[in-house]
């Protein structure tokens, strides 16, 4: 079985890990110090993240752009909300008008959510959202699903008899070219929602037609806060490895090609922001009209393990 | 070779052409005869490069070229000729010409440094009776004296200096010329390429300023004889080594140390110089280092680099003499994390080898015939638990090239000849395993080219007012097989595979560069120059970040990447005052430049595996147009120049910053550098530096949003921003403790940045809260490299 290529691939993240080392090293005469930046505003402008899933209702969120050096406290974190958007979903056929809802698993709470179309494997939706009389549209499909044959749980260090390891799922990409996959996870009685490793998106330009074998990291939940400063604490379940005893749900999806696209800068530029070396990677978006952000359609494929030794 | 020939048929009727034009141009009578011959220094026998021999006269006269050798030829009579170089005592002779004369001239050394050197007949208008423009001659012992950063001497950080050429950053020695980028600079070492003269993040170049005898920059105007870059050529040459007697030099500093042997093997014949240097911050850092770094935990953590360099030439006569020079440079990076979880290993440097046969077919034909080896490799080796793997990227050329200069009058100087290079790119190759297995990456990549180039060049006076340097070069560019070239459809995605044969021609690219320059004297102390220069480059550098790194790629121009091609127009006008005492110019130069690359948005190196790695660029156009002021006060005990320039440098990249020009990110609006050096008596001298250039251009957030959760950044325009200006003070106290015959030992004591500026090197953000908890307030934070550094370097010499 050929094993995925882009468990090396990953690993040239190192790359950035030479720079930092090579940095450390000569920073020992170096100096820093708080300065301030006169920039100017960005233009105002509506994010909407919106996603529907096969067997699922499709659902958006939507909030506003903000001034980079603009301090955000929780009272200013209301105005970026968008809670008064009119939201429709069509499949050329029906049409679903989204509502806005609370879900306290989500930090700011609030997303619409439609109730008429669940999504099918093939098809095309459309989006459309008007926000004080803008209008905004976009549209994506949900590929062919493309199944796992296994998911496996292998130790960090076998000999050592190791608690801590990761998971790796294994499926055949089909012959044509262009596949391409979002992976989540989610641990049953610990995560809420499904959560996604660091690089959570591959396309099948390297493995096109074979069996893949592929290394799965632990997510972090963004709605969760974390304080990096927090001693590490034994009842919580560690960062990047599963642990023997957690049951995790693998979420496989599809994706089509401008969905991979915006996923792919993203975590471009969640790797290279901080990087003063790296060209800045700008994050496209496949709405029309003037926003930012994303409106995605997922084949999904779930796949149960226990996680025994 | 011949294939080029056949290739360049069409070309060869223009070159054919000009050839018989100058030919026709060139009025030669039988009663003429030639003085023709070599300068060398007297106490080492190394040849002087760029002295002049004039006749007094006719007012005229000829410069020695990179191997020693001038010819002048006249009518039969009496002359007096005047041979002079600077910092050597001038030598006047007397000649009855009835006969073809060969005459070998020993200079000897200007002993008096502090006294004003006689000016009576020595040439030193050369700035303003030469066609040339936009060339600059350095002095090393010049170099030498100028403050060195941590007691590194660097003539590249020399050139960085002067008007049109800019810095790439603090304590670095990557430099642009007049807007171009840092690959558009030719650097030739004794002839040989060599493509990543920087240590380290480009804090100290590769070359040892001990075995260097001659720098020269030409950053506009470029003779027809040098070609394949845009903006400019570095052209080093290395000491030859003393053919009298043996001697050692070298030195102690704070980071490095150097030594160099020279000597001859036999008398006036054969002659060798070896030198050495390396770095020990790796040792020197161990003591700073805790207990728990020092014992094994750490150790194989460290950084050094070392460059060797050798040379030896043998004079078989007048008219044959060999020069074998090679140069092996390393940088060492290595890694450990405690407990050996983590190991990582990174060499990379450069080899050149280059053997050159000078031949003497006249009095008035030289030819050199030169072979060159030149080779760029970088390797990247890190280990993980049971995960490795190697990434490897690199160039190697095999280089060979005939010129001949042909001096058949006075009024005449013809260069000519052919070149060929083939280059061998990979690109990056990768390797790696898990425990056993090894894993499939792909194949290494190479990309293989033939690299061909003809050329004529005449410097002639057409009149006693008007002096003209033409030239037309040729040049052929192939793309050859083995390569897989993989067709994409509309999304990107790989459709087919085409394989083409080994040697298979894939894509070739045929050229004329016409080059111009004329001068017209006004009068002896006042001239005005144009200059008029088309270049192609078929050779880019890919840099996916804002300085120059060892992982930077070399990649031919295929069917996908077409050579970058400059325009370049200069008016200058040079005066000089004071008994040639003080020399000054203005210079104003429009560039454009077309086929730049740079990566597309959002590429990353691995973007390259399995994939053909041009398809990671995108392509754009750039412009350049500034205003050079300089002044220099060349002989006394003060001595010194004021550089400054006035420029603008864009891009416009369709597929970069929805495809409106922005900044390049080494535009810089204001350049000065002011370098002054007072000899106080024998023993002390002392020099300063100050240099201000404006802020460097970068692309910032202004703005952000959630997506999944997390803050994403919003950019503004490419380049829009501007980081503080940048300037330093730096000084620098020569003291010459005992000089025999037998022994001589020196200080270099060097302060850099003395009002310990914070200059900008990088600004980065940070964010302590998380945006969606709203408990975000982002700081912008600066960092400076390098506040003040005193440093202190023996030197000696026996």
């Amino acid at each position: 079985m050929k094993r995925f290529q882009n468990i090396n691939i990953k690993k040239l993240k190192n790359f950035n890990l030479f720079l930092f080392i090579f940095f450390i090293f000569f920073f020992i005469a170096s100096c820093e110090k708080d300065i301030t930046v006169d920039l100017p505003r960005p233009e105002k402008a509506i994010v909407i993240e919106g996603a529907i899933e096969n067997g699922g209702y499709p659902w958006v969120i939507i909030t506003r752009n903000t001034p980079y050096f603009e301090p955000v406290d929780a009272q200013t974190v209301i105005s970026l909300l968008v809670l008064n958007a009119y939201v429709i979903v069509t499949d050329g056929h029906d049409t679903d008008k989204l509502t806005l809802q609370v879900d306290t698993n989500l930090v700011p709470p609030f997303i619409y959510k439609g109730s008429q179309i669940k999504g099918e494997v093939g098809k095309t939706y459309y989006l459309k959202v008007i926000v004080d009389a803008k209008e905004y549209t976009s549209y994506t499909t949900i590929p062919n699903l493309v199944p796992l044959d296994s998911v496996k749980f292998k130790p960090r260090n076998p000999q050592e008899n190791d608690t801590l390891g990761y998971l790796w799922i294994y499926f055949r990409d089909p012959d044509s070219i262009g596949n391409n996959y979002r992976i989540f996870s989610k641990t049953l009685g610990k995560d809420s929602v499904f959560v996604h490793p660091f690089s959570s998106v591959a396309n099948d330009m390297l493995i096109n037609g074979r069996n893949v074998e592929y290394l799965v990291y632990r997510g972090r939940n963004p709605n969760i806060m974390t304080d990096p400063n927090a001693p590490p604490d034994p009842s919580k379940p560690p960062r990047w490895a599963f642990v023997t005893g957690e049951t995790a749900v693998i979420k496989f999806c599809s994706i089509n090609k401008t969905h991979f696209n915006f996923w792919k800068s993203v975590e471009q530029q969640m790797s290279s922001d901080g990087n003063p070396f790296a060209s800045p990677t700008s994050v496209v978006t496949n709405i029309e009209g003037g926003a930012l952000g994303i409106w995605g359609g997922y084949a999904v494929f779930l796949d149960t393990i226990q996680i025994i030794k | 070779m011949f294939l080029i020939f056949d290739t360049l048929n069409k070309y060869n009727y223009i070159l054919v052409f000009f050839l018989i034009f100058t030919f026709l141009f060139i009025k030669t009578s039988a009663q003429k005869y030639t003085i023709s011959g070599y300068i060398k220094e007297k106490s080492t026998g190394e040849i002087l490069i760029g002295a002049n021999v004039l006749v007094k006269e006719l007012s005229k006269g000829a410069t020695t070229n990179k191997y020693g050798f001038f010819s002048i030829s006249l009518d039969k009579g009496n002359y007096t000729l005047i041979s002079s170089f600077i910092g050597y005592k001038e030598q006047v002779q007397t000649i009855n010409l009835s006969k073809n004369i060969s005459l070998n001239i020993a200079m000897e050394e200007q002993t008096l440094l502090t006294q004003e050197v006689v000016v009576s007949g020595e040439r030193s208008d050369k700035n303003i009776q030469g066609a040339e423009m936009g060339t600059v001659k350095l002095q090393i012992e010049k170099i030498k004296s100028l403050p060195a950063f941590l007691g590194e001497v660097d003539v590249l950080k020399t050139i960085q200096l002067l008007p049109g050429v800019q810095s790439a950053g603090e304590g670095n020695s990557g430099f642009y010329v007049r807007g171009g980028g840092p690959d558009q600079n030719l650097i030739l070492l004794d002839e040989a390429t060599v493509y990543n003269a920087a240590h380290l993040f480009g804090f100290f170049s590769v070359f040892n300023a001990d075995i260097i005898k001659d720098v020269n920059l030409i950053k506009g105007g470029m003779p027809a004889n040098f070609g394949g870059r845009l903006s400019s050529v570095v052209d080093i040459t290395m000491k030859d080594g003393n053919n009298q007697s043996f001697h050692t030099e070298g030195g102690i500093g704070l980071i490095s140390s150097r030594i160099a042997v020279q000597g001859p093997l036999k008398k006036d014949t054969a002659a060798f110089i070896l030198s050495a240097r390396r770095t020990y911050i790796d040792i020197l850092i161990q003591p700073f280092m805790g207990e728990f770094e020092r014992t094994r935990k750490m150790k194989g953590t460290g950084y050094y680099f070392y460059d060797l360099n050798a040379k030896f030439n043998y004079r078989f006569s007048d008219k044959n003499r060999l020069y074998v020079s090679a140069y092996y440079g390393r940088d060492m990076f290595s890694f450990r994390s405690p407990k050996n979880t983590f190991k990582v290993y990174i060499p990379w440097g450069n080899a050149t080898t280059s053997v050159r046969w000078n031949h003497l077919f006249s009095d008035k034909m030289f030819m050199n015939a030169t072979a060159i080896f030149s080779d760029y490799q970088f390797e990247f080796e890190a280990e993980q638990s049971s995960f490795a793997f190697k990434l490897f990227s690199g160039i190697r050329d095999y280089n060979t090239h005939i010129d001949f200069s042909w001096m058949p009058t006075i009024r005449h100087n013809v260069l000519f000849g052919v070149n060929y290079t083939f280059h061998t790119f990979i690109p990056s190759g990768v390797s790696a395993r898990i425990g056993e297995t090894e894993l499939n990456t792909g194949d290494i990549v190479k990309l293989y080219a033939n690299e061909g180039a003809v050329y004529i060049s005449d410097d002639f006076d057409l009149s006693d007012k008007i002096k003209i340097v033409g030239g037309l070069r040729g040049t052929i560019f192939q793309h050859i097989g083995p390569f897989n070239r993989f067709i994409k459809d509309d999304f990107g995605n790989t459709v087919d595979t085409i394989f083409y044969k080994r040697g298979k021609n894939i894509q070739s690219y045929k050229n004329i560069e016409p080059r111009l320059s004329l001068r017209y004297a006004i009068n002896m102390k006042s001239s005005v120059k144009l200059s008029f220069t088309q270049n192609y480059q078929y050779v880019h550098l890919a840099s996916l970040s804002s300085v120059s790194l060892p992982t930077d790629l070399w990649i031919p121009s295929t069917s996908l990447i077409k050579p970058q091609f400059a325009t370049q127009y200069a008016i200058g006008y040079f005066r000089n005052f004071y008994d040639n005492k003080w020399e000054t110019s203005v210079e104003a130069y429009y560039k454009t430049m077309k086929n730049q690359i740079d990566y597309k948005e959002g590429s990353t190196p691995e973007d390259g595996l399995n994939d053909n790695v041009d398809y990671s660029f995108t392509f754009g156009k750039g412009a350049s147009y500034g205003l050079e002021l300089f002044v220099k006060k060349r002989v006394g005990a003060t001595t010194g120049w004021i550089g400054y320039t006035l420029s603008k440098t864009t891009r416009l990249f369709p597929e970069i910053n929805n495809g409106l020009e922005y900044p390049a990110k080494y535009d810089r609006r204001h350049d000065l550098s002011i370098i002054a050096t007072h000899e106080l008596n024998k023993k002390w001298s002392f020099s300063a530096v100050f240099v201000y250039a404006t802020g460097n251009a970068l692309t910032l957030p202004i703005g952000r949003y959630l997506i999944d959760g997390r803050p994403i950044s919003q950019y503004a325009e490419r380049n829009s921003y501007r980081m503080a200006p940048y300037h330093r003070l730096d000084i620098s106290a020569n003291y010459l403790q005992k000089k025999t015959e037998k022994f001589e030992s020196s200080w270099n004591f060097s302060i850099y940045n003395v009002y310990s500026r914070l200059n900008p090197y990088f600004i980065y953000f940070e964010d302590e809260g998380d945006l969606q908890f709203g408990n975000s307030n982002p700081k912008a934070k600066q960092v400076s490299l390098f506040p003040i550094l005193p440093s202190v370097t023996w030197n000696f010499k026996f």
